[in-house]
């Protein structure tokens, strides 16, 4: 997967998951939360694929990886 | 009541992306002052903006071949931690204090950075240390203020870590979307998101901060470099009138 097609990943998400959001507000505002914690989990699931199909990924990386994904866990239940 | 905030965050998206920023600074005075949204509803609707805006920008800027995911990654560890840390030690610290000392670094960070040109890397080895220092700052002052922290991460890249501008801004954009995302959690957990309107400022955000990594991309170096001294003469200055609280800010 080259960044082409990593960067249309990121687009693509984006305007899916606003498009998602924009359908809760209309039509089922019950929903409008859980696709705002999907929207904020977006970032990192991104970045996460985006390491994993790098070819030069290293230990540091992955390790600083792991510590974004816990920091965020720690922001959302603590 | 949503074409309105859209609107805001399309412009503050547009700037953002262009300089590295998320546009929370722009976003979350203007929701306020404009359109008389309390602050306890604009700072969290401003950090979904910030995420969209940095995931508009994003995208655009890793087909252009600027930004370093990597180093995004590793420099996001450091400033989501600030963040979280910010967001929790913030409201012990008097926010007219928080807004003085942002102002002062942005000043001494903002004279740093127009010393060297746009266009080619900073001399000397990399500065791992002091790079990172300012990176947990700006993550500290992002979880404290409700901002996405770019303003600081433009400066340590660039500066410290030896990058050429249109790559740290480019890779400013990634971390802001960690970080943006991680303090916007935080709104969240304490029941204080109104996802209506942050609905809105998500759709102009991402769409602005498309375009500004879009027009950012192929814009001089050297232009660059003077759009982002306006912006960080603009925060520098917002911070102190408010900091100082002049009477006629208000």
């Amino acid at each position: 997967m080259n960044f082409a097609t990593l960067s249309r990943v990121w687009t693509g998400t984006g305007i899916v998951i606003v498009a998602g959001m924009w359908v809760a507000v209309l039509w089922a505002p019950a929903w409008l939360d859980r696709l705002g914690w999907v929207f904020l989990a977006t970032p990192i699931a991104l970045a996460t694929l985006t390491v994993w199909r790098h070819t030069e990924r290293d230990r540091l990386t992955m390790l600083c990886l792991g510590l974004l994904i816990l920091l965020f866990l720690i922001a959302w239940y603590v | 009541m949503i074409l309105e905030p859209l609107a805001l965050a399309l412009v503050a998206g547009f700037f953002g992306s262009l300089v590295g920023l998320g546009g929370g600074i722009v976003i979350v005075p203007a929701l306020a002052l404009v359109l008389g949204f309390p602050m306890t509803t604009a700072i969290p609707a401003g950090q979904v903006a910030v995420v969209a805006t940095a995931l508009g920008g994003t995208g655009r800027y890793l087909r252009e071949g600027h930004g370093d995911i990597m180093l995004a990654v590793r420099a996001a560890s450091v400033t989501v931690l600030g963040a979280v840390v910010g967001a929790r030690v913030g409201v012990l610290i008097p926010e007219r204090v928080l807004e003085l000392g942002f102002a002062a670094v942005i000043f001494v960070v903002g004279v740093n950075m127009f010393r060297q040109k746009a266009d080619v890397p900073v001399d000397g080895p990399p500065r791992v240390a002091h790079a990172g220092g300012l990176l947990l700052l700006g993550g500290l002052l992002a979880g404290m203020l409700g901002v996405g922290g770019g303003i600081l991460n433009v400066p340590a890249i660039r500066l410290w870590l030896k990058r050429t501008l249109p790559a740290a801004v480019a890779t400013s954009s990634m971390i802001v979307a960690f970080t943006g995302s991680a303090g916007a959690a935080v709104y969240v957990g304490a029941g204080l998101m109104d996802w209506r309107l942050a609905t809105a400022c998500i759709t102009g955000a991402f769409v602005g901060g498309n375009l500004g990594a879009r027009v950012g991309s192929r814009l001089k170096r050297s232009t660059l470099q003077w759009v982002f001294l306006v912006v960080i003469l603009y925060v520098g200055v917002e911070m102190t009138v408010r900091g100082l609280d002049l009477p006629w800010w208000r």
